[in-house]
Formats: structure tokens, sequence, C-alpha cells
């Protein structure tokens, strides 16, 4: 316990080394567990599946025609006839006064099942049953009704229990009700009632939720249904998991990425308190203390610090996690259709693989350092840990380790096939960059020295200075590093991805107006035929198609429809296509499949395909881009959409016409006299701001946590800079005794960490250029099915220069003050002390 | 005052499902205060809504359909029935309805949509088998959806209905009726008729529920004769019986200070038809049960019985789903000179719905054929244990 207290007195003098070593543990921590749990969260709630409250539908009963509704007559006969495991439901998305989209899903709490005759309650898959069927008695069901939310929605969408939000068209919806633990996730769930009032539409059904029933009366269900509709079970759906598992791959990424800055940091804390406190280990072996003593205190001393840095970065991580899960939520629900629920307490499962981590992170990181002062000798001062020699030969066998992961990144990129492999070779190039760090600004400092002519001492000793300095920094430097070149590599590729879909969208979106109220069409042709002959209308179709992929796995695909007309074709930017593509295509013997759909679900080009029984194989004659799509995505002539599915109604359709064509005045036009929605005419504008808000949306989460990482490992270079100025005492006051004033002493500071943060800096350049374009062509490929070209862009390195670099000023300035404030004699002392 | 008591305890269900409405998880409201007890809300005083008064004579078929502008109305279905084999079977099916807002609150703001109907309808369905007992429970609104509801009550031709869940009549006459429901794996399908009529019961059907004047309208038509089958886990078996059906519509109903009800009703072997209930206090110190009891002679003539002289005595107390639940009972009527003793055929026989109580089929045990017969017996109010 003594000797625990002596080593710990340490850090009453250097408070600092204390923070920092802290510091770097949390940092470890907090980002990792903040991702684990966000993802651990995700997961369960996929798991269970969709919900409604607490029960479970096995499938849905949806139209046939997409951009159709279900008559509620429909609705009414199924249950009349006995099926009373199915639910009204309405989902729609709709903008409030200022804006923001709210997804909200209605339904009919009367109608939902309960236990029932042959299943008793208590053996029932939802003892809660009875509680909803009376619930929908309730304020739910009646007027004023209510809008249930989940406390994690009214937080992000920042208002009160009890609230109404009004709507763009200036209607209220009911009054917000929290309920917390009815899995409503990123939706807010009320009464159909109160919705199609809300929403002016009486009549209006998207679809029916289809409870647990046995196989018998399922098959009679389907076999009950009019032709208008069609019964899709859940577990063809898109399994939710599989869908988002790249995105939560990334996350996970980025939460790994924020511990290896935090390991990296935190075993240069350590390095440090230990080499700092060299003299006091050996006086404490001196005066009789075993070496087995010694190390159980400083296991005993690392164990404290690990235990409050972690429960500190744990507890930061849940914050954080409960602070991103709704962004997260809104990001799967908007981009996925996948709603997550946003619990009030986090599942502390996943705090344990956190925990785990740092556990054996720390042993790996006390390891060296701790043998290294333990089996220091007793007699005569120990020499500086940081001995030129001996951290020349460290950066030497770092920088042959790093060669050997940026090879295995290099192999990685040639062979990448899945998400894993890619994440794991971006690893690879991240660590392999920061391990080659040193010797490399080793050897530019050699090359330096060598430029200098000798008469100029005071830069030749700023460099021999800087080249020992790397020895203390160099593991600082490599956290710095790591951050900035993770962080320009993602905002290089995420600003490349923007500008390629910004482009995709300027060729996609030909027509000036598209329509989607597919009932006028007739009224459309026939106002166009009188008032605008010029203008045509082309319809668009869109189906899912449950097929299944090249290795027999199962998929839903989207069959969307391409005209054959020129101007049309050209909307399609191709990746690859075969010979004489365009005329296969268009006579019908060919189609095109999207990027996802020949990276992700494996079909290629001359491989052949099943539309429909009536329709002969198809040969995939073509690849294009499809970016922003989740969903992989086939392209066939009109004519053969019609062959395959006679009963679909186009979901939409576009208008085009001469340059000169006065577009607004069409669609005010249009919208005046047919009485048409404005919501159903959209601009090309209008689309592409949805297309840029959706790809906005996929990186939003990604964002914030790369620029949460920049923030750590920029506090981490700041704590580290700072202890290590702390104890340059001894060359400042040599640097005093040779007659240099404070200011040009201040200066050579400024100059020396200046020297080695652009150095740095001349590294993260061409290595954060490596990683965009490593993330552009393997991760994201791999990820989501998109490539796109790299576009190289200045701005996010001046700006990430400016950060690093005030960053380190900040640091080597506030010890500083007090080191140039402090006499030289003083000085010697308390080194000799 | 006859017969008013069964009635109540089978509003109490309905009543107390919207009574219960904030219980629900997640939309609680910490604020709403939860309703006292069944009973609060069966005598809660809502204005707007037509009352039951005395003097106003039921006319038929109108009276067999829906009486929206009353709050609360129900069609009441019990029957005992055997098999081939002599086992006994028993069934209940119940539509209850209810008003959300009262007729003049619905001129002022009509519905938007057939979803905000103020009409709401609850049935449950049960079946007492030698192995067991299985009920169902399902809600549905009455509006209208293109011509089409999924729960109502025509007049003419009679029909009542929750989805498939149907009592109707099957030509252009009030008899006889078809009850078809299904709950799967279970169902049943029954032929009701008689060559009796209606009884209405108290006043001309007007039954008194308090000193002040209020009541029900109330009719039954305690002389059915059933036919038909049972469908259970998927097996059908065919069965016959007598069945009792209850109609009643009111707006308020009940005092505050009292608990729940003990009602029989019973099919004697004689031909005679006997209802006795007790409400009992809230405070059993306080004051002594409510009792009504009425015999309805073979002819369909009632005989109101003096309810100070009806002796009820409970034999044995079974435990049920947690409550302890008087299941055996002696009963002496000396002022008809009857004794007999009702014992529940099944104890288990609790429906384990929203609100749960315990209604099933009893035997009735005594000397001769006056004092023997079948019936079902209501347990409501009864504390969890």
């Amino acid at each position: 316990m003594r000797i625990l207290h002596a080593l710990l007195a340490h850090y009453r003098r250097h408070p600092v080394q204390a923070v920092f070593l802290l510091t770097s543990i949390v940092i470890a921590n907090a980002l990792l567990v903040g991702t684990q749990l966000i993802n651990a969260q995700a997961r369960a709630s996929y798991a269970r599946g969709e919900q409604l409250l607490d029960l479970a539908p096995i499938g849905e009963i949806a139209p046939v025609n997409p951009a159709a509704g279900i008559p509620e007559s429909d609705y009414l006969r199924l249950r009349l006839a006995g099926f009373d495991f199915v639910v009204p439901a309405l989902g729609t998305q709709v903008r409030t006064a200022d804006g923001t989209a709210l997804e909200l899903l209605a339904v009919d709490a009367l109608a939902l099942p309960r236990a029932g005759p042959g299943r008793p309650a208590s053996a029932a898959p939802t003892p809660a049953g009875g509680q909803h069927q009376s619930a929908a008695f309730g304020g739910f069901s009646l007027p004023p009704y209510q809008v249930l939310i989940a406390p994690g929605r009214l937080r992000q969408l920042g208002l009160a229990d009890g609230a109404r939000i009004r709507l763009s068209d200036g209607l209220d919806l009911p009054p917000l009700r929290v309920a917390p633990d009815a899995n409503l996730g990123h939706r807010l769930m009320l009464d159909i009632g109160a919705l199609q009032s809300a929403l002016g539409a009486p009549g209006t059904l998207s679809h029916l939720l289809v409870f647990p029933a046995d196989p018998g009366r399922l098959a009679a269900l389907r076999h009950a249904l009019p032709a208008n509709l069609h019964y899709v079970p859940a577990d063809t759906a898109p399994d939710p998991g599989e869908l988002t598992r790249s995105f939560h791959l990334n996350l996970a990424a980025m939460g790994l990425l924020a511990f290896v800055v935090g390991v990296f940091l935190t075993f240069n804390a350590l390095a440090f308190t230990y080499t700092d406190r060299g003299e006091l280990l050996r006086r404490l072996r001196l005066s009789g203390v075993s070496r087995l003593e010694l190390g159980a205190a400083l296991i005993a001393e690392l164990v404290l610090f690990l235990g409050a840095g972690t429960a500190l970065g744990a507890w930061l991580g849940m914050l954080l996690a409960a602070l991103l899960l709704p962004g997260v939520g809104r990001t799967l629900a908007q981009l996925y259709e996948v709603y997550i629920a946003y619990p009030d307490t986090l599942a502390p499962g996943a705090l344990w693989l956190p925990l785990a981590m740092t556990a054996t992170a720390a042993v790996a990181c006390v390891l060296h350092p701790m043998r290294q002062s333990l089996s220091a000798p007793l007699l005569g001062r120990a020499g500086s840990q940081w001995r030129l020699s001996a951290t020349a030969r460290r950066d030497r066998r770092g920088f042959a380790a790093g060669l050997v992961l940026l090879a295995a990144a290099g192999l990685a990129a040639q062979n990448a096939r899945g998400t894993g492999t890619a994440l794991a070779g971006m690893a690879a190039l991240l660590l392999g960059t920061a391990l080659c760090l040193p010797a490399v600004l080793r050897g530019l400092l050699t090359v330096l020295a060598r430029m200098v002519p000798a008469r100029h001492a005071r830069s030749r000793w700023l460099l021999a200075d800087s080249r020992w300095l790397l020895g203390p920094a160099s593991l600082a430097l490599m956290a710095m590093v790591l951050a900035l070149v993770a962080n320009s590599g993602l905002n290089t590729m995420i600003g490349s991805f923007r500008a390629a879909t910004a482009d995709w969208l300027d060729q996609r979106l030909a027509a000036p107006l598209y329509l989607r109220d597919a009932d006028r069409n007739q009224a459309i042709d026939d106002w166009l035929a009188t008032n605008a002959p010029d203008i045509d209308r082309i319809d668009r179709y869109r189906t899912r198609l449950e097929t299944r992929r090249p290795d027999g796995s199962a998929v839903r695909i989207e069959v969307v429809t391409l005209p054959g007309d020129p101007a049309w074709s050209n909307t399609v930017q191709r990746v690859d296509a075969a010979d004489a593509a365009a005329e296969r295509f268009d006579s019908g013997q060919g189609l095109y499949i999207s990027e996802r759909a020949w990276r992700l679900d494996g079909w290629a080009i001359g491989d052949t395909v099943n539309l429909c029984a009536s329709v002969p194989p198809l040969t995939v004659v073509g690849i294009y881009h499809d970016y922003g799509n989740p969903h992989s995505q086939w392209m066939i002539t009109p004519e053969l959409f019609a062959h395959c599915w006679p009963q679909l109604a186009p979901v939409s359709s576009a208008l085009r016409g001469p340059e000169d064509t006065d577009w607004p005045g069409v669609r005010l036009a249009l919208v005046e006299s047919l009485g048409l929605a404005p919501d159903d005419i959209i601009d090309q504008a209008g689309l592409k701001a949805a297309g840029i808000a959706t790809f906005d949306r996929t990186f939003l989460v990604t964002d914030a946590l790369n620029l949460l990482t920049l923030l750590v490992a920029g506090i981490g270079v700041f704590c580290a800079v700072s202890a290590i100025h702390h104890h340059r005492i001894f060359q400042q006051a040599l640097l005093a005794s040779l007659g240099l004033t404070a200011a040009e002493r201040g200066a050579l500071m400024l100059l020396q960490w200046g020297l080695l943060g652009v150095l740095a800096l001349a590294l993260v350049w061409p290595f954060g250029m490596v990683l965009a374009a490593y993330l552009a062509s393997v991760v994201t490929p791999a990820a989501f099915g998109w490539s796109f070209p790299l576009r190289l862009d200045w701005t996010p390195f001046a700006r990430l220069a400016l950060l690093s670099t005030s960053s380190l000023v900040l640091a080597v300035l506030w010890p500083s003050i007090r080191l140039l404030r402090t006499p030289p004699a003083v000085m010697l002392r308390e080194e000799r002390a | 005052m006859k017969g008013w008591l069964p009635q109540h305890g089978r509003a109490m269900v309905l009543l107390a499902g919207l009574a219960a409405a904030p219980f629900l998880t997640g939309c609680s409201n910490p604020d709403d205060p939860p309703p006292r007890d069944d009973f609060a809300v069966l005598a809660r005083a809502e204005p707007g809504y037509r009352q039951a008064r005395p003097g106003r004579s039921l006319h038929f078929p109108a009276d067999h359909g829906a009486h929206p502008d009353y709050r609360i109305e129900w069609w009441y279905l019990t029957a005992n029935l055997r098999d081939d084999a002599g086992r006994a079977w028993g069934l209940q099916w119940t539509l209850f309805r209810t008003a959300t807002a009262p007729p003049s609150a619905r001129d002022t703001s009509p519905p938007a949509n057939a979803w905000q109907s103020p009409q709401i309808y609850m049935a449950h369905f049960a079946i007492s088998t030698p192995d067991g007992h299985r009920e169902a429970q399902r809600y549905a609104r009455g509006g209208l959806h293109d011509g089409l509801a999924r729960a109502g009550a025509n007049a003419w031709p009679f029909r009542a209905w929750l989805d498939d869940w149907t009592l109707a009549s099957t030509t252009g006459d009030w008899l006889p009726l078809r009850l078809s429901a299904t709950a799967h794996p279970d169902g049943a399908r029954l032929e009701l008729d008689s060559d009796r009529g209606l009884v209405l019961q108290g006043q001309n059907g007007f039954s008194r529920k308090h000193a002040g004047g209020g009541g029900s309208h109330y009719y039954s038509h305690p002389f059915l004769q059933a036919r038909g089958e049972l469908t259970v886990d998927g097996r059908t078996i065919a069965v016959h019986g007598d069945a009792w059906l209850d109609r009643e519509w009111s707006s308020q109903f009940l005092q505050t200070d009292q608990a729940g009800w003990d009602w029989f009703a019973v099919h004697l072997e004689s031909g005679e038809k006997l209802m006795l209930f007790r409400v009992r206090p809230r405070d059993p110190t306080s004051g002594s049960p409510h009792v009504h009891g009425v015999l309805i002679q073979a002819d369909g003539s009632t005989r109101p019985l003096e309810p100070d002289l009806i002796e009820f005595r409970v034999l044995t107390r079974t435990p049920v789903a947690g409550h302890e639940l008087p299941l055996h009972w002696r009963i002496r009527i000396p002022e008809i000179e009857r004794v007999f003793e009702v014992r529940a055929l099944y104890p288990d026989q609790w429906m384990d719905v929203d609100f749960a109580y315990w209604e099933g089929v009893v035997t009735v045990s005594g000397s001769g054929p006056q004092n023997s017969g079948t019936g079902y017996l209501e347990l409501t109010g009864y504390p969890r244990q």
C-alpha cells in the first residue's frame, strides 16, 4: 500500500500525466462502447422482428400494384369471413410544417389479435394481447386520439409529451403520448381513423398486417384474397440484419478505429509514466522493495486507472449511444425501411466485449514498459529510455511491421469480396501507415539534417533534437496520423461519392416532371392532348420479385422499366455492358442489372435469369450504377414487364417535351385543372434534392463518428504533447544556459513541433488518398454495391492541417509558458531533483 | 325489478373495458386515475344519452336491433347442451355495444370516416367442454365501410354480428335463429327455435334498478331449444339442449357501493325457468346483498319472488385463477317450496378476457324435477387472493 502511495504521489506533482493516461483509456472505450451498444440494440431489434407493440406480424397483405391502396371493403370481407388475424394498417410518410419527415403507422387497435379458445392466455405468444385490446378503447382509439412515440424519437424531434405536430398542410396530428415499451423506434403510431382524418384521406389502407395463424388458415387466407392483393410473408422480406450488415460493420469499424487510437495513446501514456518514474522506481528497489512487490504495486495502479477510465469511458459510450441511436434509427428507417427500437436503457450485455478488449489492450500496453522499468539496472542512474539508437531500432522494426501490414492491405484490396475482408484490409492500411510513420519521419529529418550546412548549428541541433523527440512522441504522432488519415480518407471518399451521386442523378432524372398518381393517367393524357400535345407521358413500372441468387440463396429484387427511346436509355450510367447490349435489351432478349446485383448478389454479364414463367430466360447484358438504392435491381423493357405482370398499373410516369416548355406552368396547370395533389407532381429538382438527402443520411452517423474520432485524437495528442513537453526541462535549461532567450526558445519549440506536424501531415495526405481510394473501390462496393470514381479535393486537408496544427501549437504552448518563465538555474535544480 | 342484475354484470364487462383504457403499456397517463372498479363505470351518469324509462313499450322487430342513442346494450346467449353420449357442454355468446359519444355530440362533430364511428362492439365466445374451458374475445367498431360493417345489429331481418360471429334469424321471422362463431380451432353452429314467445322482464320490459327510477329496457327468450354442433380442437360434436337469450339496453346502471354479483339462470326439469341474483355490497358490514328472483313458468308467465325469503348458502369455495370462488351453493326458496344444490359442472369456466369473470355451466340437484336441472352461473367482483 505504501509503495502504491509512493507511486501515485508522482501524479500529484504531474497531474497532467494522470489526466493523460485516464483520457487515453476513456478514448479507447467511449466510442467503442457507443458503437457496440448501437449495433447490439439494432441486432436485438432485428432479432425480435417487425413488431407492433409486443405483437409480431408474420407477414402482410399488400396491393399487387404498389401505387394502389387496399380498398377497405376488401379488408372488411376478410374479417367477416373469419380471418381475425388480419389487421388494417396505413403506413405513410408525412412532412411537418418545419419540413421534418415523419414515418407514421396507423392501425385499428380494436382489430389486434388476442389469445382465443384453445389458446389459453397463459400459453399464448402474447400474454399482453388483452391489454392492447382494452387499450384500444382508450385515448388511442377515441377522440381526441393520441400519437404514440418512443421517448428517443420525442427527444430527437425536440417535442414534449402532449404536444401536437403540425403537418406541412397546416393540419394538426393528435397529441403525442410517450410509449416507452411499445417498440416504436423511429415510427409514430396512431389510430387509423385519426390518421385518415388528419390526412383528409378516408377509405385508405396501405397494407394489412397478418398475425400468426395455423398453416391451414393462412392457406385459406391466401386463397380468399382478391386478385388485387397478395400475401407477403415476413420471412421472404429482406432480413433487416442482412440488409443493414454493412452499415453496422461501418459503425463497428469507426468504433474500432477510435479504440486503436486510444490504445496507441494509452501505450504512450503508460510508457511515459514509467520512464518518468525510473528514478523513483530505482530508489524504491534500493530501499528494499522487491521486484515482485513493485510489480504488484504497478499492476494495482494500472487496475485503478483502468477501472476509473473504463467506467468513465463506458458511461460516455452509453451516453453517446443513447444520443446517436435516434440518428441511426432515422438512417435505417429512411434508407432501409427498417425500424429499430429506441430503448431508455441499453443492453448492458454489449458492454462485455469492449471491456474485455480494453483490459486485454491494457495488459498488452503495459507489458513492455513495465518489464523495462522493473528490469532497469539498480546501480547508477538509469540512462535515458529514449536513447536514439534504441528508438531508431524500434522505429525500424515498426516500419518493417508497417510494410507487412500495407502489403496485407494490398492483398485484401485485390481479393476483398465481403465487407469484413474489406474492412480488415482498411485496418491493415491504417495501422501500417501509423507504424511506418516514425521511421519515415526519422528518415526525412536525417535527409533534412544533411541538407542543413554545418554553420547553422542551431538548425542542426533542432533537427537532431527532433529526431530524439521522435522517441517519446512517435506514438502520439502515430495516433494523430491514424485519426487524420482516417478522417481525410473518409472525407475524400464521401465527397467523391456525393459528387458521383449528383452526376448520376443528373443523368438519371432526364424528365422535368414526374407524376405519381397513376389513377389519373387517362385524365392527364386527355389534358396533355388538348393543352400540350408536344409533351409525352411515359409510364414507369416497378415491382418486387422473390428470386434466387446464382448461389441459390433467396433474395428480393426490384424490377423496373426503361423505355426503349434513346432519350431514356441514355439515362442509364453503365458500369459494364456486353456487345450490342442496347439492341439486345430493346429487343427484350436481355436485361440490365444494378451494380449491387452484380457485386453483392453474384450475377454477371452473360448470366441468364428467370423473370417470370411466361418469358424465356433473359441474359444479363449490362450493369448500371444505382447509387443510394439498398436493394438490388433489374431493368427491363416496359413490354417485358407488361408480359410478366399485365395486372400491374404504372407506379409513376414522367413527362418530357421540347426544351422551351414552361414546366412550372405545366405543373401548375395540371394541379389546377385536374385537381392533382401538389405532392403527386415532383419536379426534377425535387427528386434530385430527395436523392441527395438520402445520400447524406447514409453517411450522417459515419460523419458524426468520424468527427468524434478526430476530436478524441486531438485531445489525445494534446495530452501526449503536453506530457512530453513537461519533461523537456533539462533541454530548456541547457538552451537557456547557452544564452537563448525565452522568446527564442519558444520559437524553437514551436518550430520543432511544427516541423514534426508538417512532416506527419505530409504523410497524411498521400495515405489519406490511398485510404479514400480503398474505401471507394474496395469497402463501399463490398458493403453497399456502389462504386464511383475518386475526386481529389484539397479543402478537407486544409481544414485538417489547421485543426491538427492548432492542436499541436496549443499543446506545446501551454506547458511552455511555465517553462519559459522559469529561470534556468531552477530548471537545472528541478531536473536534478 | 325482475332480472336486472345479470345484465349489470354483463354490462360491467364491456364498460370495464372502456374504463381500463389507460392501462395500455406505454400509453397510460399517470395523471389518469385508475377506474375505481367495474361498478363505478356502470354507475357513471353521462349526460346526452337517451335514458331508459318505464312506460315505453317495446316494439318488435325494431327492438331486436341496436339502440345507438342508449349508451350500453347487449345480446347475451347461453346454452346448456348435451352430446349423443350424454356429456354436458356449455356455450356462451355475447355481443356488447357501447356508444363513445352521446347523440348530441355526434350531431355537432360527425365522424370524418368509418373508423370514427361512436359505436364500439365487443364479443365474447366461450365453450365449456368436459376437457376444459375455451374463451375468445373480439372488438370492432360499428362504422360502415362501403356498405360493410365489422359489427352491428340489424332489427329486420335480425342479425347481430362481429366479424364471423353471428346470431341471426334464418327466415323472414324472428325465430328460428342461427348462431355461428369460429375461434380456431374451436367453433359453434347452433339452430335455436322455440314454440313459446319472448318474456318481457320487469314492468312490461322496463327493469327498474334504483328506487329513484333508473333502469333498463329488457326482454329475454329463456325457452330456446338448441341443436347443432360444437367444434373443439377441430373435432365436431353434435349437441342439443336449452338456450337462454337476454336483451337489454340502457344508459346508466348500478350504485357505487356494490362490489359484484352471483347470478343464476336455471332450466328446471319441470319446464320452469328460474333466475336469481344477489349483488354483494362493497362493504359487507354496511349492508346486505341486494337480492332478486323470478320464476318463469312453463307457459311463459312470470312470478316475482320475495327477495328476503331467498336463502343463499355457499357450501364450498374453490380456487380458480387466483380467486376463491363459490362454486357450490345450497339455495332455499320457501315461498315456492324449492331447495336445491347448485354445483359448477367444471370448476375451470374462467373467462380469461380483458376483465375476467367466471361464467359457466352448473347442475342443479334436489328432489324432483322442480328442484333439478341445469343452468348458467355468473360470478363477478371476487378479489384476487
